[in-house]
């Protein structure tokens, strides 16, 4: 495995805990690679035919594959490695992180940054983020175990890296590469001087745009104080200025009409029906106008074939991303609308590997995520 | 290997929200789950004696700092790859695409 670039804050692996997680990297990639493609030959030749002797027709959709493949052997071997090779993901670095949590607290405490940090304790953190731990990663964005915690945010810098199987890229910053190439492409003269990214996390996207953009003002927001103090120290330690602060993308604080441009990361399908609409609404008000919203996501389940589409909700059983179900049926240009977007100006995209700078053993993959693109 | 702990702050293990069942029988899923971390583990060993073995043919002598403070040259980890691709192929090799 690829190691992830350096820096201060990143929790320092001890001689087996480097090779515990390069083993469940190359297990997640054996899998991939050697065992998921063997589901279509176990629906094909089994699943189905057995299915049309049954039922004599075909499968009508994802739910009537779901039923059928959850009892074959191959699908039910695959889904019981992949899923534990998730959880395997969080307890090869959570030792690490557990180990020097007190020294990464100290580290966090930047004495003049160049950005800022501004925490909400009162802040309700919605049931969606509660219900389940997202990922599978024990405590999920907004746990906090200790005062000052950072360790969600250095477990989920070490732990995503590793989701991707070095996908990432070795800055854990793809999508923001994605999204920045898309964006210069899109709009290569459009003048931008605040810019929000809603639901950072740690920060990886916007710290990627706050570096190719030094002029620009850029504010990140998410609900997890954990993951947004150590975003502001990683960022800080990159040399770039961010200012986070701990808010619902739902309903912020910004002034109204502040920003030429209101984007995220994969962040709606962690969200709710409700929460959708309201993150575009919001989008809408926070947004000069002329100015542009951008939510980069997962695919949705339109014209995909019901096998493809059962694989691809995979995630949604059996790794906490419940809402994502939802949302792959979900008609987002309606959504715009209601937020205010006229229907000229909403221009659904798609970006992919094809944007980033860097290379990653997943460049030559032909993955693209759906852009939500509107104009005010 | 046995680091000393600098924290005492003890962090969540499990994740909310309902562990999947993929067998009928979920003693299989829990005998799953021992497999893996168990040929994670293996893996782990075989490592450590790789870097035991590494640092002996350059000196007589070695100690546990040797040990924790040797990291892999690209070289190394890319040899270290390849066995560890390997080893996942035998151990689980019953259950890969070829044999759909």
């Amino acid at each position: 495995m690829t190691p992830l670039q350096e820096h201060k804050m990143l929790a320092k692996n001890n001689h087996d805990e480097d090779s515990r997680q390069s083993f469940v990297n190359d297990f997640r990639v054996h899998l991939s690679s050697n065992v998921f493609p063997g589901n279509f030959p176990a629906y094909y030749k089994r699943v189905l035919p057995q299915f049309l002797k049954n039922e004599k027709r075909e499968p009508k959709n994802s739910n009537e594959i779901r039923k059928v493949m959850n009892k074959d052997p191959f699908y039910s071997f695959w889904s019981a490695m992949q899923r534990n090779s998730q959880e395997m993901i969080w307890s090869s670095v959570i030792d690490t992180v557990e180990r020097q949590l007190d020294d990464l607290i100290t580290k966090s405490k930047i004495e003049k940054p160049n950005g800022s940090l501004t925490l909400n304790p009162n802040l309700d953190i919605p049931k969606y983020n509660t219900a389940a731990d997202i990922h599978l990663q024990p405590g999920a964005y907004h746990q906090q175990q200790v005062d000052n915690d950072v360790s969600a945010g250095a477990v989920y810098d070490k732990g995503t890296y590793i989701y991707s199987m070095g996908g990432l890229g070795t800055g854990n910053n793809a999508m923001g590469q994605i999204t920045h190439g898309f964006f210069k492409s899109e709009f290569p003269k459009k003048e931008i001087s605040k810019v929000l990214d809603m639901g950072c996390t740690i920060g990886g996207s916007v710290t990627y745009w706050a570096q190719k953009n030094p002029n620009v003002e850029f504010h990140a927001i998410d609900l997890g104080a954990s993951v947004l103090r150590y975003g502001h120290a990683r960022a800080e330690a990159l040399g770039a200025e961010v200012h986070f602060s701990q808010q619902n993308a739902e309903k912020t604080n910004f002034d109204s009409e502040s920003f030429d441009l209101v984007m995220s990361h994969i962040l709606l399908h962690e969200t709710s029906t409700s929460a959708l609409q309201n993150i575009f609404d919001e989008s809408f008000r926070l947004l000069k106008p002329g100015g542009i919203m951008m939510h980069l996501d997962l695919p949705q389940a339109h014209g995909v074939a019901p096998l493809e589409s059962f694989l691809f909700e995979w995630e949604i059983y059996n790794n906490n991303e419940h809402f994502y179900g939802q949302l792959r049926k979900m008609d987002l240009v309606e959504l715009c609308i209601k937020a205010g977007f006229n229907k000229d100006n909403i221009k659904p995209s798609s970006a992919g590997n094809f944007w980033m700078e860097e290379q990653t053993p997943y460049s030559s993959d032909d993955f693209v995520f759906p852009i939500t693109l509107c104009i005010k | 290997m046995n680091d000393k702990l600098d924290s005492k702050i003890v962090l969540p293990k499990t994740a909310k929200g309902k562990r999947s069942v993929f067998f009928d029988d979920p003693a299989i899923d829990q005998l799953m789950t021992f497999i893996m971390e168990l040929s994670t583990e293996v893996s782990v060993v075989y490592d450590r004696l790789d870097t035991i073995e590494r640092l002996l043919d350059n000196q007589k002598t070695i100690s546990r700092d040797d040990i924790e403070n040797y990291r892999p040259s690209p070289d190394v980890e890319e040899i270290r790859n390849k066995r560890r691709s390997d080893y996942l192929r035998r151990v689980f090799r019953i259950h890969t695409k070829e044999y759909e």
